[in-house]
């Protein structure tokens, strides 16, 4: 099978620009949540985000390009040049990888309703010549894929995917695929989330998955798998990785930063409510299938990203899930999550997370659960809190899953750790949780 | 000189550089003005400079320098 590998990260969060800062914000177990400024979000019941306050994007771009674009695109196309600029990659060119071997794959929940919210309200006080011509293709999740397009003179395939807060789990999963189906050598995938706007920020009040128990003190807010969770707390921000072929890698030299080794999808849709199954046995098979395709076992696994979303009825689902899959393991596998620290970012939710991974492989390093101080009654996992952990490892599980049942798990590895193996079509076998897969199975 | 002032100032609000533009640039070409741009520019002058626009005669004007001329002839002063 045909290794995919990570050379490039780009990120802009709250934590501020770059993943280095993003890492020593989730090394320090502080949040940087606060009360929102962006607009007057006094009347909502959660008052409270992750604000990616170091971008300001007319220090990145043209007047031109602002004008015709959402917030959401700006942290896009930055964060993408970011990646593409550290994993030192040429597109077209005499030296360059060819502009059609090249591809993007963008997760995004909400699309620009900032640019749309300041346009629609034109539109019914003023009329329809008050309304900005890019108000079609500011606003439509798509509109960061193209720009990236646009911009890095990249041709080959190109999608979006809009799969709530696992839309960018979805979107890495997709490069890869098209990575090992050879449709592509190199692949810029993550997502991009810009949620601070009033009918934005009501959706996800609507959506009922953000805490309102917050407000008096935002730091506090994000409590995963803490007795006192009470919801999400979401940010703005951007994350792309540069997923690449390892023998495109290494043809051009590139330093490979870790392999992307598994990864499995599935769906576990419930009703009422649009919610996810209770038990979360859905969840655990793509968690199991994920490690499966990295050819790894339980032993194997040194971490666990979990999402983490601290809505109590999917902490305690992901808890169920991550003990049915990590079956003996889940008592001494640590797990932790390191939106706490910053916001659950959404559609960049899981790029972040394995940009993370890379670092805790690469570190030997544990993050803690930032405010997680009494984990809820039933919740024995080992959670690492309060302070990081030192833990050599060469796999993490990350765990990725939105509104409606969407499931998605990535193992993320040290490069040369794992032999991707042929995924199995789903019920066609039992897996056998305990065991290691090396050797060939 | 003022309806060319006008216009100068209209394409500057739009995020152009005034100072990278003459009568001579071409709209599509010297600056990448594509169909929806194009209709944000006549939009803004109708709006700034009070005048009536029609669309298919301004798609056919090429350089700045049309676009002042053709703006000063639909002013209704």
């Amino acid at each position: 099978m045909t290794r995919v590998v990570i050379t490039g990260i780009g990120a802009i969060t709250p934590a501020g620009m770059g993943e280095e800062s993003l890492w020593h914000r989730v090394l320090s177990g502080r949040s940087a949540v606060r009360t929102i400024d962006r607009f007057d979000a006094g009347s909502y019941r959660c008052q409270v985000a992750g604000q990616a306050d170091a971008f300001t994007a007319s220090d990145w771009l043209p007047g031109r390009f602002i004008k015709r674009t959402d917030r959401f695109t700006h942290l896009a196309v930055i964060a993408a040049d970011q990646a593409k600029s550290d994993a030192d990659l040429e597109i077209g060119g005499a030296g360059g990888t060819q502009p059609d071997r090249v591809g993007v794959m963008v997760g995004n929940v909400l699309g620009g309703w900032g640019f749309a919210e300041r346009e629609l309200r034109d539109l019914w006080a003023k009329g329809i010549r008050e309304v900005s011509p890019y108000q079609a293709t500011a606003w439509f999740p798509a509109a960061p894929q193209g720009n990236i397009c646009i911009r890095l003179g990249i041709k080959g395939r190109a999608r979006t995917f809009v799969c709530d807060r696992a839309s960018g789990a979805y979107a890495i999963i997709h490069a890869a695929e098209t990575i090992e189906r050879g449709l592509a050598d190199v692949v810029i995938a993550g997502g991009t989330e810009q949620p601070l706007s009033p009918y934005a920020w009501l959706c996800c009040q609507t959506g009922a998955f953000l805490t309102p128990a917050g407000n008096a003190d935002p730091q506090a807010a994000y409590r995963p798998f803490d007795r006192a969770h009470g919801g999400t707390v979401i940010g703005e921000g951007s994350v792309f990785l540069v997923l690449e072929s390892e023998a495109h890698a290494r043809a051009r030299g590139a330093e490979i930063l870790g392999q992307l080794s598994g990864w499995a999808q599935n769906t576990d849709g419930y009703m009422p409510y649009y919610t996810s199954e209770p038990h979360g046995n859905t969840m655990s098979v793509a968690m199991k299938r994920s490690m499966q395709r990295a050819g790894i076992g339980v032993h194997d696994l040194g971490s666990v990203i979990a999402d983490g979303s601290a809505v109590p009825r999917e902490d305690a689902a992901e808890v169920l899930a991550l003990k049915a899959a990590l079956g003996d393991g889940a008592r001494r596998i640590p797990v932790t999550t390191a939106k706490a620290a910053y916001g659950h970012l959404m559609g960049s939710a899981a790029p972040a997370d394995v940009a993370i991974a890379l670092r805790m492989i690469r570190h030997g390093i544990v993050p803690p659960v930032a405010n997680l101080d009494h984990p809820a009654p039933g919740f024995d996992l080992d959670f690492v809190r309060a302070a990081p952990r030192e833990a050599e490892q060469a796999h993490v599980l990350v765990v990725a899953r939105g509104l409606g049942g969407v499931n998605a798990c990535l193992v993320v590895s040290r490069h040369g750790s794992a032999e991707n193996a042929e995924p199995e079509p789903p019920g066609s076998s039992h897996w056998n949780g305990g065991t290691s897969a090396h050797g060939g199975t | 000189m003022e309806v060319r002032e006008a216009v100068l100032s209209t394409f500057g609000n739009l995020e152009f550089e005034p100072e990278e533009i003459n009568d001579d640039t071409r709209i599509r070409e010297d600056l990448a003005v594509d169909s929806t741009e194009l209709a944000e520019i006549a939009i803004a002058l109708e709006k700034t400079l009070g005048v009536v626009i029609d669309d298919g005669k301004f798609a056919q004007l090429e350089t700045f320098g049309e676009v002042v001329a053709y703006i000063a002839s639909a002013r209704p002063d």
